[in-house]
């Protein structure tokens, strides 16, 4: 909830009473309260606009009768509201009988057919004979872009899609075309459509006229079976609508309506025309042992059989602690579960751990100190009414797309302050009134985190005295800020103080607040230090201000949360309980050096995605045997003594946990693809090759151990409702974590004058989205970024193919110049194998230093 | 698509225009009618540097473009000839006429003469009716047309 309070109305809808806020327009509290009221043009996500005049209802307030429309007209204080009166009937028909003059009525081979707003408003209306008529448009259809096609015989000209491009997707990628009868939508110049791909508008479109290229079959959506699922690519979560036919997935579509899932049925690119990756020729088929450098079919009896044999021999061997696992961002709870129970209480090994931890195990401690503090944040669908949202170091529409969705909402509806920190111009387009943007220093994040804080407390931006009579070290707070004067900030980050000034000023004042923080502050190598500071900086408004604060620890993947709530890594236990395990050390150097006998890892590839990819091929080499269970053959895949064929995300039951703690059902929609098992059924046959079978065994079963084990889970199952776990109330006291003091932002060297920045392209995420034809199609290659300053500098243009080399290694790459990225830095999305990225990193921490050269 | 350069009187009558509104996106038709003066066309360039001026996209810039008749995307004649052809002109035999102008022209209704002099175009009520058949010629009105004047007029332009 904003901090804004809305007043309560009563009102009458066809004599019934109810209450709504203030502002609301008519036809949204009919829609509430399940009252049927014509409309074409209106979408709640998005501001009025009347184009159909389909809606008209009767309005009396103080006696006084007027006809509106009630997608535009809000409610008043008392008002009666009467629906379908014969003369409201008489106009709205009058209205939709002239859409339906030109339309081709060509519904049998229509994508909405079914579920077509214009067919249930004519049934609605009853407008079964026309008084006109029909003079059909019949223009070819436009297919210039590899996903969307235009069929514009089809449109109402509603402008549902270009309103819904511009303000949900701030993309403005199309409009309207000409006027009268010639009308159309369509892109500037009629060119190829080139855009974020989010598919919004073939959501919102009531007809036919944009229509989904990626589907597999056109035509009858309403024969379609649809499976509510969640998102396997983000940490976002959306819900995402699995639409199959003869056991085949179709298309994937959003759901709008009230209270699915957290994205209220905005997806992106990646969720929506990801579904490639379901049924593909590239996908394992069998699992395969190697023999001898050769990979051979083998069954799943033998297999597992040979696992389970190998795993107790080396228990026997060498004991439980040398077995290890690495458990998935991007497999189920459950799943994640029971590879911990396996190697936990079945092997009695500690050593489990996921990607991310062993990157930055400070990001779970970063929650459980935000929960110590007060800050248990509030559930990501309150995102929209924030009063102020602090965009930390990620590019939103890139990152969480459609958490720039929920933040655009909250500019246009809420009026949210939006203040934007990264070291790159990244695009955000919103009807925000108050947005500030800070492009700072590549790598003075912390600089940027720290002034700030150290402005709330300088100007009484915050109560101070509240601040230090609730929290015991807030003058060694104070103290290790103290380098962080205006002069000192400006100088590391190149901002000027006003600036950041105005951005305390907003983040300080009474306010729901939420910070989102992006995954490139692990690459600064002061990612602890980062969110130390922004922790500090969070709770210096939670008890110096009013109002709330929310803020979630950076997540990559679908399941990056839900893996380290189930204890897949050595500190924790599922639940955060503390455990009692061996820790062992660096997981990577434990199989480099030998101490790890066997690994087995589920469904992740190190190789291709992990920061120090030398170390991983090194640590693989040596690891004597290496399970890896996956659905396509990765690098990892490849380095492996057994591969176990996994299925995809849509023939799978369980749940995810998104990066704001929300658990999520994830719901198959067609059966495992070839001889393919989920990693449920493989963890369960395995534990039973052992000869030690877990005790239960079925999905409700699993998920209530779990709520035992981990008793924030209680309640969040099956999944369906999208709950948020809550922390128990900590026990703790607050108090600051103090960053030592820094040797901030070092110079470049001269050699290598550029800094790197890498991470994950709008249309690709892990080792999935490259096999996705959809996907393939609207980003099929690599094109690194730099300013057109540097790019005149090194005499090279848009279109060049560069070299970029670090003191380690060296990448080949398109290059672009574009002012989005700033001088003295170059960026490089990660998502392509042919770029190896990670190698320049020579496996260190922190920002890579690069040169830049045209190539050839 | 190469970039598109404005004079440097152009930038100052744009500067000029652009004072003149609250609201930047207001200036939309002035700096379209600018180009289509001095381009005899709106050409996508064009279309992408007004945006850019105004901060609004550029399909938004096509969309009100194309809403109006008097912006082209392909190049018109030095002169262009709205021939009125609604009702008052058309009771004074305004058809007639416009085919003697075409058949002088050497051209059809709707094209633009091979030296680019002429483009000839029907257009509905000009607002002049009390001088019915009439015709525009850019910025200049001419009533009370017979075949003579026609001719007449036609080679007075160069
Ligand atoms: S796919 Fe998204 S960005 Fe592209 S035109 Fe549709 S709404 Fe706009
Ligand atoms: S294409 Fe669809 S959404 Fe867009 S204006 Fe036409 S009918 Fe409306
Ligand atoms: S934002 Fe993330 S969770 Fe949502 S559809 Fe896109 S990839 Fe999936
Ligand atoms: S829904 Fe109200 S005018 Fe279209
Ligand atoms: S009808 Fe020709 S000017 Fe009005």
């Amino acid at each position: 909830m904003s901090t804004v309070e809305k007043k309560i109305l009563n009102v009458k809808i066809n004599g019934e009473e109810t209450t709504v806020p203030e502002g609301t327009v008519v036809l949204e509290v009919c829609k509430q309260n399940n009252v049927e009221v014509s409309n074409l043009c209106y979408n709640r996500k998005l501001k009025p606009f009347a184009a159909c005049r389909t809606c008209m209802v009767e309005t009396v307030v103080d006696g006084k009768k007027e006809l509106v429309y009630s997608c535009t007209h809000p409610v008043a204080e008392g008002m009666e509201i009467r629906t379908a009166t014969e003369e409201t009937d008489r106009y709205n028909k009058a209205c939709l009988e002239m859409l339906l003059v030109e339309h081709p009525l060509d519904c049998p081979i229509c994508d909405k057919s079914g579920v077509c707003p214009l067919q249930d408003n004519t049934d609605l209306l009853q407008l079964y004979d026309g008084r006109f008529e029909t003079q059909r448009r019949n223009e070819p259809s436009i297919k210039t872009n590899p996903i969307i096609e235009f069929y514009l015989n089809r449109c109402i000209m509603c402008g549902l899609c270009v309103r819904a491009c511009d303000e949900i997707q701030g993309a403005k990628a199309l409009d309207f075309h000409k006027r009268g009868m010639s009308v159309g939508i369509g892109t500037a110049n009629d060119e190829p459509l080139d855009c974020e791909f989010c598919g919004q508008c073939i959501t919102v479109c009531p007809t036919g006229a944009l229509m989904d290229m990626t589907s597999g079959a056109r035509g009858l959506a309403a024969m379609f079976t649809e499976t509510h699922s969640t998102c396997n690519f983000c940490s976002w979560g959306c819900t995402v609508k699995l639409e199959t036919k003869k056991g085949e997935v179709i298309r994937i579509e959003a759901d709008e309506n009230y209270n699915v899932g957290i994205n209220e049925g905005n997806l992106c690119a990646k969720g929506r025309f990801g579904h490639g990756i379901i049924h593909n020729e590239q996908r394992i088929e069998n699992p395969l042992m190697n023999v001898g450098g050769d990979f051979q079919e083998v069954t799943w009896d033998e297999a597992l059989n040979t696992i389970a044999d190998r795993m107790q021999a080396t228990v026997n061997r060498s004991g439980p602690d040398s077995l290890a696992a690495i458990g998935s961002e991007k497999l189920t709870n459950e799943e994640n579960y029971l590879l911990q129970k396996l190697f936990r209480e079945t092997l009695g090994s500690n050593q489990l751990n996921n990607l991310a931890n062993i990157r930055a195990p400070y990001l779970n401690q970063f929650m459980l100190n935000c929960f110590d503090n007060g800050i248990s944040s509030k559930p990501i669908t309150q995102l929209q009414e924030a009063d102020v949202v602090l965009v930390f170091n990620s590019d939103l529409p890139s990152e969480y797309p459609v958490g720039g969705n929920s933040v655009r909402f909250g500019t246009v509806f809420n009026n949210t302050d939006i203040l934007i920190a990264n070291p790159r111009r990244v695009v955000f387009d919103s009807e925000a009134k108050v947005d500030v943007r800070m492009t700072f220093k590549h790598g003075s994040d912390l600089a940027v985190a720290s002034r700030l804080a150290k402005i709330m407390i300088d100007n009484g931006l915050i109560d101070a005295s509240k601040a230090k009579s609730s929290i015991a070290n807030f003058d060694e707070l104070v103290q290790s800020l103290s380098s962080y004067t205006a002069d000192n900030t400006e100088k590391l980050t190149g901002l000027p103080d006003d600036v950041l000034t105005r951005a305390a000023e907003r983040f300080a004042r009474d306010a729901d607040r939420f910070v989102l923080v992006g995954n490139d502050i692990l690459d600064t190598g002061q990612g602890e230090e980062i969110l130390n500071a922004l922790l500090n900086l969070c709770t210096l408004v939670n008890f110096g201000s009013t109002g709330s604060v929310s803020i979630y620890p950076p997540r990559e993947h679908c399941n990056s949360q839900g893996v380290n709530d189930m204890g897949l890594e050595p500190e924790f236990l599922p639940g955060y309980q503390p455990s009692k395990g061996e820790k062992g050390r660096d997981f990577f150097e434990n199989c480099k050096d030998g101490t790890t006998k066997f690994l087995y890892i589920a469904g992740e590839d190190p190789v291709g995605s992990f920061y120090r990819p030398q170390l991983v091929t090194e640590a693989l080499r040596t690891v004597p045997f290496l399970i890896v269970t996956d659905v396509y053959m990765t690098e990892t895949a490849k380095m492996a003594d057994l591969i176990l064929p996994s299925s995809t995300y849509a023939e799978k039951d369980g749940t995810y946990t998104n990066m704001s703690r929300h658990v999520q059902a994830v719901t198959s929609a067609i059966l495992p693809q070839g001889t393919s098992k989920p990693d449920f059924d493989i963890l369960i046959e395995l534990a039973e090759a052992l000869g030690k079978p877990f005790q239960k065994s079925t999905l409700p079963e699993i998920q209530q151990e779990i709520e035992e084990a981990a008793p924030v889970y209680k309640g969040t199952f099956p999944g369906k409702d999208s709950k948020q776990w809550v922390p128990p109330k900590s026990d703790k006291k607050p108090e600051f974590k103090i960053n030592p003091a820094s040797n901030d932002a070092e110079a470049a060297q001269e050699s290598f004058p550029f800094t790197l920045q890498t991470n994950n392209h709008m249309f690709h995420i892990g080792s999935y989205s490259q096999h996705a034809k959809a996907l393939v199609d609207i980003g099929p290659e690599c094109i690194a970024e730099i300013h057109p300053e540097d790019a005149k500098g090194l005499g090279v243009a848009s279109g060049d193919q560069v070299v970029i080399e670090s003191s380690s290694s060296k990448v080949q790459v398109k290059i672009k110049t574009t002012r989005v990225t700033s001088q003295g830095m170059v960026y490089v999305p990660k998502n392509w194998p042919e770029v190896p990225v990670n190698n320049l990193r020579n496996g260190e921490e922190g920002l890579v230093q690069v040169k830049v050269s045209k190539s050839g | 698509m190469q970039e598109y350069k404005f004079t440097e009187e152009q930038e100052k009558e744009i500067s000029r225009i652009l004072a003149k509104y609250p609201v930047k996106t207001s200036a939309l038709l002035p700096l379209l009618t600018l180009v289509q003066r001095a381009d005899r066309v709106v050409s996508p360039e064009a279309m992408v540097a007004i945006s850019k001026k105004l901060d609004v996209s550029p399909a938004y810039v096509q969309s009100v473009m194309s809403f109006y008749t008097m912006y082209h995307t392909e190049k018109v004649g030095k002169y262009m000839i709205l021939f009125c052809i609604n009702i008052s002109c058309q009771l004074n035999g305004c058809d007639k006429l416009l085919e003697h102008t075409a058949r002088k022209l050497n051209i059809k209704v709707g094209e633009t003469t091979s030296d680019e002099k002429f483009t000839l175009h029907r257009e509905e009520c000009l607002a002049a009716c009390t001088e019915a058949p009439m015709m525009r010629v850019n910025d200049t009105y001419y009533g009370n047309l017979t075949e003579q004047r026609i001719d007449q007029i036609l080679e007075s332009l160069d």
